[in-house]
């Protein structure tokens, strides 16, 4: 991921920077720092990866290394209705996080962006990032105590929340709100207050402002932002699997469902289906904020 | 939206628009402020009422106060297995992750060869990848290759390793690249050979990234479902597995006092970050977790 890469861990090397010199080399000494991390991945992530386009091309559950190329049960699952209709909730699921998420976010990081540094600034961002370290149980457990029927929002809902498609959305843009923050809240701070005061100065009203001047140059943060969340809300398992109740059915669910029912084909088959949706909707969101970048550039000019 | 406007028209100050603009401005701010946050906690702050809660039938709100669920969490046998499989877990993962991705991030860091990018992006992958798959992937290397290993703390921390990874290679590379090599080159001026001058040098500076990487790496392993759900035993898993199985069956006080414990965990991670790193350091670390 593009956006992964500007990271500060993963910034280009600053070789530029006075006093600072990497070492080319001419022994093997950095084969031998990285050679654990490469073996690691490559033994255990790549071919647990491999074997699993192996497992989709079966037919039957057989732990065997090798065994028949079979197509029928990608054949059985692309022709199959209801396996679209999962993947269609899960989407809309994903969507539903993602524009709730960042109308949430969006506002909470421009006043976090130009809050005085001071302890309630502290104070309002370690509420808000704190629930990273919670675990997700926990919170979901939480949404199912206040989103009960006979808890205390139940009875003001007009809808059906808990094991219900909205009680979903609910816990899981909680949960992905600080994905959401976090990236807005960067771009917004490098965002000099100068630049709402050139635009008030030739008479931009507020509204002006916002559409003409804000938004355009915070759009890579919202970028960044839906591709975190739609990514992470594709993917979820915990949360829909508890607020859902076994009556909303996402992709993640079916996958670990056919474990349960030894079902290791189908379960490959659906877990390489989440994979393609999970790193096309990565890309799709590089290729936005490539687009993003170069109009903005182009704007400066 | 409006409320971005709003605040704007309060940092305006009171050129533009009028002084009870920028007060309503101000008030709507922190009124929005005040409720986001309300959202946040409030699942937390039903957890923690919630487990003082007398009946079994509605939790939330109590219809009176007790202890005795935290009692119930100690008497139940598989929070205490899990417990001491989770901390087994993290810190086998923990281990694995800071020892391997160091290594690396120091050898992408501090030397120029060829094949450098391509394994930086090999060490980022897992991040792109839903953990429901790799927990899914892990879980068919281990039938095929190990069928041994299946359910063993072994194969779940690996399985972890492999998300801990990218968070350790971010965070410790960061730390990496603000040290100044040239205190490196002292070390070796003096004598020390590589392994001396990396222990007795690089490693002291780079104990707030380390720490920091460590108990984020600690915390993340502790706390994930989506792959290990695939790579454990019933009755002899990790503590989050055994509160959503729990949870699948029934919803007594019992988990939401056990969650309030873990919620105090989570608060003193927290503060051990803030003690080491500074608040600065807790938000590069949430940034770092909060990148994909």
């Amino acid at each position: 991921m593009a956006t992964d890469l500007d990271a500060p861990g993963a910034t280009p090397p600053r070789a530029t920077a006075p006093g600072r010199r990497a070492r080319r080399s001419r022994t093997g000494t950095p084969y031998a720092l990285i050679t654990p991390a490469v073996a690691y991945l490559l033994l255990v992530f790549v071919t647990a990866m491999l074997l699993v386009v192996s497992y989709s091309l079966r037919h039957e559950s057989t732990a065997a290394l090798v065994a028949p190329v079979d197509m029928s049960t990608w054949a059985g699952y692309l022709t199959d209705g209801y396996y679209w209709g999962v993947l269609g909730t899960t989407l809309r699921i994903a969507l539903e996080v993602v524009v709730l998420t960042l109308l949430v976010a969006y506002p909470t990081a421009w006043l976090l962006s130009r809050m005085r540094r001071g302890v309630r600034f502290a104070a309002a961002v370690l509420v808000l990032f704190s629930p990273v370290l919670v675990s997700v149980v926990v919170r979901s457990y939480g949404w199912i105590l206040l989103l009960a029927d006979n808890g205390p929002i139940a009875a003001v809902s007009p809808v059906d929340l808990l094991y219900h498609e909205a009680g979903v959305v609910i816990a899981l843009v909680h949960v992905e709100l600080p994905f959401a923050v976090f990236p807005l809240m960067t771009v917004m701070a490098g965002l000099p207050d100068r630049v709402l005061e050139a635009a008030a100065d030739l008479g931009a009203g507020p509204v002006r402002r916002f559409l003409r001047v804000v938004l355009p140059l915070t759009l890579p943060g919202v970028v960044a932002a839906a591709q975190i969340v739609f990514a992470l809300s594709i993917s979820a398992f915990a949360t829909p699997a508890l607020l859902g109740g076994g009556r909303v059915q996402v992709l993640s669910e079916l996958i670990y469902a056919n474990i349960a029912e030894l079902n290791w084909p189908l379960a490959a088959v659906q877990a390489l289906v989440l994979l393609a949706v999970s790193l096309t909707v990565l890309a799709t969101f590089n290729v936005l904020n490539r687009r993003v970048e170069a109009s903005r550039r182009e704007g400066t000019r | 939206m409006t409320l971005g406007k709003d605040a704007m028209g309060a940092r305006r100050g009171a050129t533009r628009p009028g002084r009870n603009a920028v007060r309503a401005g101000r008030w709507l701010a922190g009124v929005w402020l005040t409720a986001v946050l309300g959202f946040v906690l409030a699942p937390l702050v039903v957890v923690l009422v919630g487990s003082f809660s007398t009946a079994g039938g509605r939790i939330f709100p109590p219809d009176g106060l007790t202890l005795r669920w935290y009692g119930e969490v100690f008497r139940h046998e598989p929070f205490r297995t899990g417990l001491v499989n989770s901390l087994l877990v993290a810190g086998v993962a923990t281990a694995l992750a800071l020892s391997v991705g160091t290594a690396a991030a120091y050898a992408i860091d501090r030397y120029r060869f060829p094949g450098r990018t391509a394994l930086r992006a090999l060490f980022i992958a897992p991040l792109s990848v839903p953990r429901i798959v790799i927990g899914f992937a892990l879980f068919v290397l281990i039938v095929t290759l190990t069928p041994r290993f299946y359910g063993s703390i072994a194969g779940v921390a690996l399985a972890h390793g492999l998300i801990l990874l990218p968070f350790v290679v971010s965070i410790v590379g960061a730390a990496l690249s603000g040290l100044d090599p040239a205190l490196e080159e002292a070390g070796r001026d003096l004598g020390f050979g590589p392994l001396a001058t990396f222990r007795r040098v690089t490693l002291p500076q780079l104990r707030i990234g380390l720490t920091t990487a460590g108990v984020f790496a600690f915390v993340t392993s502790f706390d994930e479902v989506d792959t290990s759900i695939f790579l454990i035993r019933p009755g002899q898993s990790t503590l989050p597995i055994e509160m959503f199985l729990y949870l699948e069956q029934s919803q007594d006080p019992t988990l939401a006092a056990l969650s309030a414990i873990l919620i105090g965990f989570s608060v003193v991670a927290v503060a051990l970050l803030v003690a080491v790193a500074g608040f600065g350091g807790l938000l590069r670390a949430l940034g770092n977790g909060t990148r994909r």
